[in-house]
């Protein structure tokens, strides 16, 4: 561990970033992180799991001659700052006998700089574990004092990142991360054998402690036990064409996979071609691409407070920022990284560098990304009074989605008619399937911003070898219309 | 990379530490090294060197697990005091298992000098073996060539101990056409080194990419499918999610029979299907031992079509009276003796599918999975592959493609989820696709 012992920064940051200018390199970053991650869960009536988890170490990556390198450790000692440096340089030189064009960097102002989350109480350093515990075995208890419900699991993923950034234009930065991720699950059963489960729909946040309070997670057991209760009992689905209207909490994940991916710059011109695919959003379409209905205004933002993606500075030392990406239902923008940039040959980075660990490599990952409520008053109400046979869809239920982001498939947590206009009975295994450009151009209602939320996962996955990036999407209800819905079970 | 002797010396430091009255020890870190590709150029290359420590420490049944990173013997001791202090504040878990004494467990050799070795430079060779494959047929390459030199230890205080290490070389490649209408996939991974033909599997990928190019759509609905490895690898995974003991038991399961009972012992499946770990098969030289301790013995989870085993833990074991077993991982599904191509003659109208994508659990009662075709999607007609197809999405059971399966291949090797896996290619009757898609 190096405080107390080394200098962070002029010992091993610096250090190794002078080591890998020596041997050749045009650029060169370094970076130190600690993270942390507390899981505490707790199942029926005890506790099931407590894990704290601590990793620290270094990276340094270089630009030799227009190629990358890169080299990460847990030992953080000056002797390992050189051999990263050196290790790094290897490689870089090591790629020039498939180099192509050779990277270029969009320029950045240095700065010195220290940010951290938004909060209250640090849910890791200055909650007790006794009072995580008593809070998510109460949770637990209520669930399963209703009637039916078999079993109620609940946790708590708690995550820090301590980092530190260095590089070779004189960036000096450091950054204290927090992230809270409470989850509960109820499942109900019935004596033949059928199940079925209901989740909590309390966001993820960048935020301390006090969001699970403020947002009433630990009240959530008896809803929740009463759902899973009510879904078992639901009628099942009748396949067809239906009008939605759909909650935030299921609405962001569909803004996740089909408009946060497909405007992923790396995707959009072959880069993850391999794993995670590729994207129908390409730079033709950028500014003439009729993407949705005119009232569909998406919006990437590293700023937006509680966001599971803000920050102060990207893992490139580019300072956080808010940018369009869909507007009056047009393609407008990308997400880019310093080297991205160029290719799109615009001035700046958009600020989506990120690494999920110190042994991991930065590349481009999603940031917040949001559609902004409606400007005139609209309660969902108003988006249902006229449909006459429709569904209600909220909460998290299973996604897919093809890898240039066209054919997608969502299911949900609770469903409900909507007959003449009005919510009706409860729905069983209810899924939505649509093309991205389809549906986005069949939303014709929004509701305003009173009912805009932010919905999130700590698990977007991309690159090879595989990393996560958390992320938030806020929205409010929006109005689908014709679009194709599936019973999962009829479906099997 | 830590040799066992080093492992056993970190152990006994622990041990020494702890006051704890089980104490449990995971101990994994090593090397892993990537170079990727993409657009026929190099974009991201890199080596990270991590050695990570778990300590479970219980009084009783109030037990707290603490994790770190490196083998500094002062950060040992503080996690030790951290884990043991968090341990005696918490609530008592009744399904507590405690600590394992010695088992058996099998030594399997996994670890190749050759592959141990290879630098950066190896790995640039071989991407470079796949582009010119891809620059011969005026194609785009991207993908990924990892490899990983890597051990994991299991101790606990009561006796038990397990030490494994394993390189691991993994190639995965698309290549795609200039107007991107045509895409091919092609991966492999193994222990040893000279197992991956880097040229071999690019000219797979390559010959895929050209011959999915100018896809046909056809309507969505049932089709008789012959599922190459990589897809049918999908239901496999959904097999794996469904053995858990407790679940089914708990009547919240798909093999649940209601009132506490389960379908064990029944016959639900193809008598062609068998599904058995076996880490020490040669083709997946896995981890002999589980995170539990346990170790991974050879268990039969389906047999000739017969549910004959589920995965109970060493709590629910404690819980229920059922003996724990080992866990469903590197699993091999058992082949059949027929060729992919003799599958696809016996199939008058139907569809060859090479991969899917973005698999994911629909419905867990009756498990179906959606996910869409991915690489290679082909008409076959009159026992012959006649045209490539437009991609489409599929819901269907596992439960019902295990069953219904009449034709299996030789399984390969391919990677699992943290763990390896062989599977055949498999075919089976009314196979349902609901949507097409234009992705290519």
């Amino acid at each position: 561990m190096p405080d107390g012992v080394f200098n962070i920064f002029d010992d091993l940051l610096q250090r190794a970033v002078g080591a890998a200018q020596k041997a050749g390199a045009s650029y060169a970053d370094a970076r130190w992180g600690r993270y942390r991650k507390q899981y505490v869960s707790c199942l029926d009536d005890h506790l099931d799991h407590l894990a704290d988890d601590e990793s620290m170490g270094m990276a340094v990556r270089v630009l030799v001659d227009g190629e990358w390198g890169f080299s990460a450790s847990l030992a953080a000692t000056p002797a390992e700052a050189d051999r990263l440096a050196a290790s790094a340089v290897e490689m870089a030189k090591a790629n020039a006998k498939m180099r192509g064009e050779p990277v270029q960097l969009a320029p950045i102002k240095p700065v010195a700089a220290f940010w951290q989350t938004a909060m209250n109480v640090d849910p890791l350093l200055r909650v007790p574990l006794q009072r995580k515990v008593n809070d998510l075995l109460e949770l637990n208890k209520s669930a399963l004092a209703v009637k039916g419900v078999r079993r109620a699991a609940s946790s708590l993923n708690l995550q820090s990142e301590e980092k530190w950034f260095f590089s070779s234009e004189g960036s000096r930065i450091e950054q204290y991360l927090v992230r809270i991720n409470p989850n509960f699950v109820a499942t109900a059963t019935d004596d033949k054998g059928d199940f079925e489960s209901r989740s909590s729909d309390i966001p993820p946040r960048g935020a301390g402690y006090e969001h699970l309070e403020q947002s009433g997670f630990f009240e959530e057991g008896k809803k929740i036990g009463e759902l899973a209760v009510e879904g078992l009992k639901a009628k099942p689905v009748t396949p067809g064409q239906y009008d939605l209207v759909i909650h935030p909490n299921n609405l962001w994940l569909t803004i996740h996979e089909s408009v946060g991916h497909p405007t992923e710059l790396d995707r959009v011109l072959g880069y993850e071609a391999d794993f995670a695919g590729t994207s129908f959003a390409t730079t033709d379409k950028l500014g003439k691409f009729q993407y949705g209905s005119p009232m569909v205004n998406i919006y990437a933002d590293r700023t937006t407070p509680g966001g599971l993606a803000t920050v102060g500075y990207d893992d490139e030392g580019v300072p956080a920022k808010k940018w369009d990406l869909i507007r009056g239902g047009r393609l407008v923008g990308y997400q880019t990284t310093r080297e991205q940039a160029i290719w799109l040959r615009q001035k700046e980075s958009t600020g989506c560098s990120y690494a999920d660990h110190w042994s991991s490599l930065q590349f481009q990952r999603m940031p917040n990304i949001s559609l902004e409520p409606a400007r005139t008053e609209t309660t969902p109400e108003d988006l249902m009074k006229d449909i006459k046979n429709g569904v209600y869809i909220a909460g998290r239920g299973s996604w897919s989605i093809d890898q240039q982001r066209y054919n997608f498939q969502f299911g949900c947590g609770s469903a409900y008619e909507i007959k003449n206009g009005k919510l009706g009975a409860p729905l069983r295994s209810v899924m939505y399937q649509s093309n991205s450009v389809d549906f986005w151009k069949n939303c014709d209602g929004l509701t305003d911003g009173r009912y805009w939320e932010m919905g999130g996962t700590f698990y977007d996955g991309k690159g090879q070898p595989g990393q996560v990036n958390a992320v938030s999407h806020g929205c409010s209800h929006g109005r689908f219309r014709k679009v194709n819905v599936l019973n999962a079970r009829r479906e099997g | 990379m830590l040799e066992i002797e080093r492992v056993q010396a970190i152990t006994a430091g622990i041990f020494r530490a702890a006051t704890a009255d089980s104490v449990r020890i995971w101990i994994e870190g090593g090397t892993r090294a990537f170079t990727r590709f993409a657009n026929n150029e190099i974009h991201q290359t890199g080596e990270a060197v991590d050695l990570r420590i778990a300590i479970t420490c219980a009084f009783g049944s109030r037990h707290a697990t603490v994790k770190l990173n490196g083998a500094d013997p002062a950060m040992i001791e503080a996690k030790v005091r951290l884990c043991e202090d968090l341990a005696r504040m918490l609530p008592e878990d009744p399904e507590y298992e405690g600590d394992l004494g010695q088992q058996k467990i099998k030594k399997i050799d996994a670890w190749f000098d050759d592959t141990a070795r290879m630098t950066p430079a190896d790995r640039v060779e071989g991407a470079i073996q796949i582009v010119n494959k891809a620059k011969e047929f005026k194609l785009s390459a991207g993908g990924l060539i990892e490899n990983r030199n890597e051990f994991t230890a299991v101790a606990h205080r009561a006796g038990l101990f397990g030490y494994h290490r394993r390189t691991e070389l993994e190639l995965n490649t698309t290549l795609r056409t200039a107007d991107g209408q045509g895409s091919g996939w092609a991966q492999d991974i193994s222990t040893q080194r000279g197992d991956i033909n880097f040229a071999l599997l690019g000219s797979a990928a390559a010959e895929k990419a050209r011959a999915s190019a100018g896809a046909k759509e056809l309507p969505p609905g049932a089709y008789t499918v012959v599922l190459e490895p990589a897809a049918a690898s999908t239901f496999l995974t959904g097999l794996s999610y469904a053995l858990d003991a407790r679940a089914n038991m708990e009547g919240r399961g798909p093999f649940s029979a209601g009132k506490g009972k389960t379908r064990q012992g029944e016959k639900l499946f193809s008598g062609k299907l068998t599904v058995r770990t076996a880490p020490d098969s040669p083709l997946l030289l896995g981890r002999p031992f589980a995170p539990s301790g346990m170790p991974q013995t050879r268990t039969d989870w389906v047999k000739e079509g017969v549910l004959s085993t589920l995965f109970v833990s060493r709590s629910w074991a404690k819980k229920s009276g059922a003996a724990a077993t080992c866990e469903p991982r590197d699993l091999i599904m058992s082949g059949g003796e027929s060729t992919l191509d003799e599958m696809i003659a016996g199939v008058d109208k139907g569809l060859l599918v090479t991969r899917f994508w973005y698999t994911n659990l629909v419905d867990p009662r009756t498990v179906t999975m959606t996910g869409l075709t991915r690489d290679g999607l082909f008409a076959i007609e009159g026992g012959k592959v006649v045209h490539p197809v437009k991609n489409m999405r599929f819901n269907e059971s596992m439960l019902r493609v295990f069953k219904d399966m009449d034709a299996l291949s030789e399984p390969v090797r391919m990677p699992g989820w943290d763990d390896m896996r062989a599977v055949p290619a498999i075919r089976v009757k009314d196979f349902r696709f609901t949507s097409t898609s234009d992705a290519v």
